[in-house]
């Protein structure tokens, strides 16, 4: 049984999100550039996870190459602030506005595959945009990556800055998952997810469905991504469509539990933490232990369980009982 | 209890915190013909299953041949001669017709006999033999049926399950089928023939079990059982 | 006539996409399993020849086999021991689980070998035939010739063994594989040690004619994944035609436009594919439908 996740108890489970809402405001105010920076980065990485949990926890599609979005959003920002000399929340905007319509575009043939193909295709998305991303000098740039303008303000307001606009993602993130857990369009999502054909029947539109959740999650992590280019004042194609940040984003949604509200918050502290002592000790390993948590993260959490899901944890027990390739 | 070819004691059975079957005792004798009827949904075929090994039972043993095989994987089972035809057939569809045969063969490893079964179901089921090269996803639901129990009797067993005899297959076929089943029994092996469609066995099996929403709630012999008019009124419906 | 070089040189090398997509292939068919590892397993398989070819002046082909026991064994156990336990999971539990292998793969690699790029050089390696104005290196023959040989030898043993008949039987029907006596389990573990034998042995032919390093495994993945995709699932003469034309494509295009769209047009025939047709060019009717 998984002792990291807290179950039952909605008592409970509120309180634990005010005092972690309080104390991340807190945070902000208390601590210094290095542990601020370190939660900025769960703070981002919780809102990508969220973000594919609309599309992969609630709606059951398993974009694996979610991070597309993170990287049109941190170009469409860079390019706008720098060739088209918008300001930052202009920027930001437009990329909303790309991912939003690319998540359309791309939507209407991808949401035909099922499953495995799906994940690849997203996949190969993500690498062709990059790959074109990287050649089409003219506009970003190409390898060369793309500086935008300093933000204003000290280092230490900055980062304040930074913390407080990604901690608003966050808890952005977890509102869009909150109202998507309550609204008749996640329970649209979550009725495709458990059987689509069903759904259909029952008169949802899958495909009306699908592509709205995917733009949402799509303007979600573009927004991460706006955000972030801004942050790094430097942005370059292998670090925006990087892979590390989709597969890190699918652990800790794994780690937090598909189609849960905090679940991924939660994991998302938990996960980066973890890291960030795992890379001070052993350098050369890194990889490889991270690799090794994300096995046993696989192996030994259930996928159906979040927050309040005891039912389920309770038939994995049950279903111990069964040899292994009945398990379900 | 000594004696009895399939021998269940008390099972329960189920998926994970799903129970479907509930405290199933069932005897069969080496040679008999032995139906089990209920309409869909009684839990016939997460018996089968577990009599066949695909899942395993939540409470009571089974055993087969004297043997307790409760938690014996399936292959084994079968190799121990505790053949059963999945509902649905489940032909290893893109392969032919011989192939599946072969395949249902797979646990012989002396060519020779394997030969001598093939041989053997395709005097049984003549329609086979003509389709020999066939692609087995491309035959009629009939033949399929027929390619399913051909293929269970290639390692001869000393018990054949059917899980889902008739369904969907028109009722001369089922005749078809039936006719090569009673030659099978004449050459000694046991059948255990769950079903949907209570005349199955009227005037062809020993004794019949009714199952219903995962009991058994009626046993005897098989034309006292399948003519009881409480049978027809209150468990089945027809 | 860079283009005639291209197309020659695009299809010799498509016999070596080929070689290594098919073992992906085959796991994937057989198990509903992508592994993302299976770029690691083709560079375990290209470090055991440079090691030999290193350490012992082994001429690469010979070091073939080797590779391939290798990979067996360590594939057998890898499945038996690790992946065997996530195969009744999802979709992105699967895939994040082998990524997770593939990164403890890279690691140790790196470890062991260093982020160096290394490549074997032969003695044989500057020759070749002169065809016109076409120049065919005998190492690139030799590999696209012994690809196209082990890539035959899988079909030959899936069509024609006892064992190869059981894998398809599996492919086709699990429950029913069991009811006729194969043990499934053995199954999956031979076939995953039968796919990574055969990126091992893909690997071997790599160190011939490419550098290789610990981090270009997975673009030797994303190959696979395409030519399978290409090829159609289950069919290994697809992944061989789906590799020639990958090949090709590959090699015109960086002749053709700027190198760097490469992998773009990688990408794109991967995606056309999927979205125009995706059970491939040559994916067999029933064989290995897909569970999704």
């Amino acid at each position: 049984m998984p002792k990291s996740r807290l179950e039952g108890g909605a008592a409970l489970r509120r309180a634990v999100v005010v005092a972690l809402f309080l104390a991340t405001i807190a945070g902000g105010i208390v601590l210094d550039n290095y542990w601020l920076r370190s939660l900025t980065e769960v703070f981002l990485i919780a809102a990508i996870a969220q973000s594919i949990n609309i599309i992969a926890g609630f709606t059951g599609y398993a974009a694996f190459g979610q991070v597309v979005f993170f990287g049109l959003g941190n170009y469409a920002t860079a390019i706008a602030m720098t060739r088209l000399d918008m300001p930052f929340i202009a920027g930001a905007l437009l990329g909303s506005v790309v991912c939003a319509g690319f998540a359309l575009v791309c939507g209407w043939p991808l949401f035909r595959l099922k499953g495995h193909y799906f994940a690849i295709a997203t996949l190969g998305l993500n690498g062709a945009v990059q790959a074109i991303v990287s050649n089409w000098a003219s506009l970003t740039q190409g390898g060369a990556g793309i500086s935008l303008p300093l933000p204003p303000g000290n280092v230490l307001g900055n980062a304040r800055l930074f913390y407080a606009a990604f901690l608003a993602l966050m808890w952005a993130s977890v509102v869009v998952v909150w109202l998507l857990n309550r609204t008749r369009f996640g329970f649209a999502c979550r009725a495709i997810r458990a059987d689509e054909e069903a759904a259909s029947a029952a008169g949802i539109n899958p495909l009306l469905y699908k592509t709205s959740a995917w733009m949402v999650s799509a303007v979600l992590a573009g927004w991460v991504g706006s955000v972030y280019a801004y942050w790094q004042s430097y942005i370059e194609p292998s670090v925006a469509f990087d892979m590390d940040i989709a597969v890190r984003g699918f652990v800790i949604l794994l780690l937090g539990g598909p189609g849960s509200v905090f679940g991924p918050v939660i994991a998302a502290f938990v996960f980066q933490l973890t890291s960030i002592v795992v890379w001070s000790y052993l350098l050369t390993f890194h990889l490889g232990l991270m690799g090794l948590l994300i096995m046993a993260a696989v192996l030994f959490l259930p996928e159906q369980s979040g927050w309040t899901n005891i039912r389920a944890a309770l038939a994995a027990r049950a279903s111990a009982a069964l040899p292994a390739f009945a398990r379900r | 209890m000594t004696g009895h070819l399939l021998d269940l004691d008390q099972v329960d059975a189920g998926y994970g915190a799903l129970r479907v079957v509930w405290d199933v005792s069932i005897q069969i004798l080496a040679g008999e013909w032995v139906v089990l009827v209920g309409a869909s949904g009684a839990g016939k075929t997460t018996l089968v299953r577990t009599i066949a090994g695909l899942i395993w039972p939540q409470a009571g043993t089974v055993r087969f041949d004297g043997r307790d095989i409760s938690r014996l994987p399936a292959h084994l089972r079968v190799r121990a001669g505790l053949a059963m035809i999945p509902e649905g057939r489940r032909l290893f569809g893109g392969m032919s017709v011989g192939d599946n045969l072969t395949l249902g063969g797979f646990a012989e490893l002396d060519k020779a006999e394997r030969a001598r079964r093939l041989a053997y179901v395709y005097e049984l089921f003549p329609a086979l033999a003509a389709r020999r090269r066939q692609i087995a996803a491309t035959m009629s639901g009939g033949e399929q049926q027929m390619c399913a129990v051909a293929r269970a009797l290639m390692l001869s067993p000393k018990l054949l399950i059917i899980d889902e005899l008739s369904f969907g297959l028109a009722p001369s076929i089922v005749d078809a089928i039936i006719e090569a089943l009673i030659l099978v029994r004449k050459s000694g092996t046991t059948l255990f023939v769950i079903d949907q469609d209570v005349s199955i066995g009227v005037g062809l099996a020993d004794r019949a079990y009714v199952m219903r929403s995962g009991r058994l709630v009626m046993e005897g012999e098989a034309d006292r059982v399948l003519r009881d008019p409480l049978l027809h009124r209150e468990y089945i419906g027809a | 006539m860079l283009v005639l070089q291209a197309l020659v040189n695009g299809l010799l090398l498509g016999g070596l996409y080929a070689c290594i997509a098919v073992g992906f292939s085959l796991i994937w068919g057989v198990m509903n399993l992508i592994n993302l590892a299976h770029g690691s397993f083709v560079l375990v398989g290209a470090y055991v020849t440079a090691t030999l070819n290193q350490a012992f002046g082994l001429d690469p082909f010979v070091t073939i086999p080797v590779s391939g026991a290798a990979l067996f064994i360590i594939g057998y156990v890898i499945q038996r021991g690790l992946i065997n336990l996530v195969l009744a999971r999802s979709v992105f539990a699967t895939l994040i689980f082998t990524f997770g292998l593939n990164m403890l793969l890279v690691n140790l690699l790196l470890l062991v070998f260093t982020a160096d790029v290394r490549g074997i050089t032969v003695s044989y390696g500057g020759l070749g035939w002169q065809f016109g104005p076409v120049r065919v290196p005998y190492t690139r023959a030799a590999v696209f010739g012994v690809a196209v040989l082990l890539t035959a030898g899988l079909a030959i043993f899936t069509n024609c063994t006892r064992l190869g008949a059981a894998i398809k039987a599996t492919s086709f029907d699990v429950d029913a594989a069991r009811l006729v006596g194969i043990d499934v389990d053995h199954i999956y573990a031979t076939t995953f040690a039968i796919g990574a034998a055969m990126a091992g042995m893909a690997g071997s032919l790599i160190a011939v004619v490419l550098a290789f390093s610990p981090v270009t495994g997975d673009s030797f993945t994303m190959k696979a994944f395409v030519v399978v995709v290409l090829g159609g699932l289950g069919s290994i003469p697809g992944a061989l035609a789906a590799g020639i034309i990958l090949g090709i494509v590959d090699d015109l295009s960086s002749v053709l436009l700027d190198p760097g769209y490469r992998d773009a047009i990688s990408f794109g025939v991967l995606l056309l594919v999927l979205v125009v047709s995706p059970r491939g060019l040559f994916g067999k009717r029933f064989y290995a439908e897909i569970q999704a």
